[in-house]
């Protein structure tokens, strides 16, 4: 019964302390019985003691004073400062909504108005460069930054809507490609701007 | 009683910026042990450790106060230390490619002033057996391990400050336990007589 090769990870979960209740009693159970599991369990101690040496690394004595020196230079933190990400997630999460029944009706009344199959292929191919532009742009600012996201998605709901009416009334491909370029150099700088009030404040 | 570490991140998000002591005299020692075993050096890591905490206190109006303080402080930790390696490495190659000359390409006849890692372990104070076993561990077995043991982080914490799932980081921990077992049993027969080529068990 004793002859077996102890499982490792169970003996390593054990002496860590991470088995659950149950396995602990059941482990401790097989020790009792399995000289085997026993002498492995003790040399998993020395071996885990071993291991928390690694811990023993002792900062300098004036660690603490070298950093708020370094702190010291910095801006206090103000009430108020903090990103208020839940009012952000908020405000982001009914933007895009927006966004899905402006972008899904904006297409419905096109295909039925005729006005998609009727425009020149560079206008509709600029719309949808320019609109995955937009919307890549506020996902992209979603990830790094949490205010900016409702901000980012709100433009590109105001750069679609301005699109669709261009391409409503004709524009052609040279007008929309122009405010593609303009728009992508807007939502850069405007992105830049809220991230230095950020940072500033 | 002390404070928690949300207090007193509130306190100092409130303006009681001296607060922040507190919290780099609490994290200070596990900070140092992590960044020194993933750098290997003792002088940088100490350096590395002040700019973890800098950088902690400007971004601490993003700290979300549901998620342990440590994990987002081992994040940043792990973050720095990762981009001061790549910075290393990256200072390596590029000592090592060729300089355009009016004569053609040449190499470069100079002796990097930062050593790479695996050098800066070697150098120095004698390393112990167990800190070099653990430097050659692959990344993904070794920070988990170095969380465990140099940081002293529960097995949650380090599931957050890893975005990695609580089975992965046991899993891991274990797997790299097992091997850096091996590798010391290895390099103890070495050391009495020939090394065996097959994966001890």
């Amino acid at each position: 019964m004793n002859r077996h090769e102890p499982n490792r990870d169970m003996l390593s979960a054990y002496a860590d302390g991470v088995l659950s209740p149950d396995a602990v009693r059941s482990m401790e159970q097989h020790l009792v019985e399995c000289d085997t599991c026993a002498r492995a369990l003790e040399s998993e101690k020395r071996f885990l003691t071993r291991l928390d040496t690694l811990a023993h690394v002792v900062p300098p004595a004036d660690f603490v004073n070298a950093v708020m020196g370094r702190v010291a230079q910095h801006p206090v933190h103000r009430p108020g400062n903090a990103i208020p990400w839940r009012a952000a997630m908020r405000y982001g999460v009914a933007a895009a909504l927006v966004l899905a029944v402006i972008l899904g009706g904006g297409v419905t009344w096109m295909l039925g108005s005729g006005t998609l199959q009727n425009a020149q292929p560079g206008a509709v191919v600029a719309v949808g460069i320019s609109s995955a532009a937009g919307l890549a742009a506020g996902a992209f600012t979603t990830l790094r930054d949490f205010v900016s996201q409702g901000f980012v998605v709100l433009e590109a709901v105001a750069q679609l809507l301005w699109r669709v009416t261009l391409l409503a009334a004709g524009a052609g491909w040279m007008i929309q490609v122009t405010l593609l370029l303009l728009t992508v150099s807007l939502n850069y700088a405007f992105t830049r701007l809220v991230l230095n009030y950020q940072r500033r404040n | 009683m002390s404070a928690t570490d949300q207090e007193i991140v509130e306190a100092v998000l409130a303006g009681e910026q001296h607060r922040y002591a507190e919290l780099v005299e609490r994290y200070r020692g596990k900070i140092v042990s992590y960044v020194m075993r993933m750098m290997g050096n003792y002088d940088d890591a100490v350096d590395l450790s002040q700019e973890v905490f800098l950088k902690a206190y400007t971004a601490l109006d993003s700290y979300r106060p549901q998620y342990p303080f440590t994990a987002w402080l081992f994040r940043i930790a792990r973050n720095a230390s990762i981009d001061e390696l790549r910075r290393r490495r990256l200072t390596m190659v590029s000592l090592d490619a060729p300089v355009a000359t009016g004569e053609g390409e040449m190499q470069r006849d100079v002796a990097a002033d930062t050593p790479g890692p695996e050098a800066m372990f070697l150098e120095g104070e004698a390393r112990s057996e167990i800190e070099q076993a653990i430097y050659d561990l692959p990344d993904k077995y070794r920070e988990p391990l170095v969380l465990r043991h140099a940081a002293e982080m529960s097995y949650d914490e380090i599931s957050e400050a890893l975005e990695l799932p609580l089975g992965t980081v046991k899993t891991r921990i274990f797997r790299a336990r097992e091997a850096l077992r091996g590798n010391l049993e290895r390099s103890a027969e070495g050391s009495a007589g020939p090394t065996p080529g097959a994966e001890g068990r």
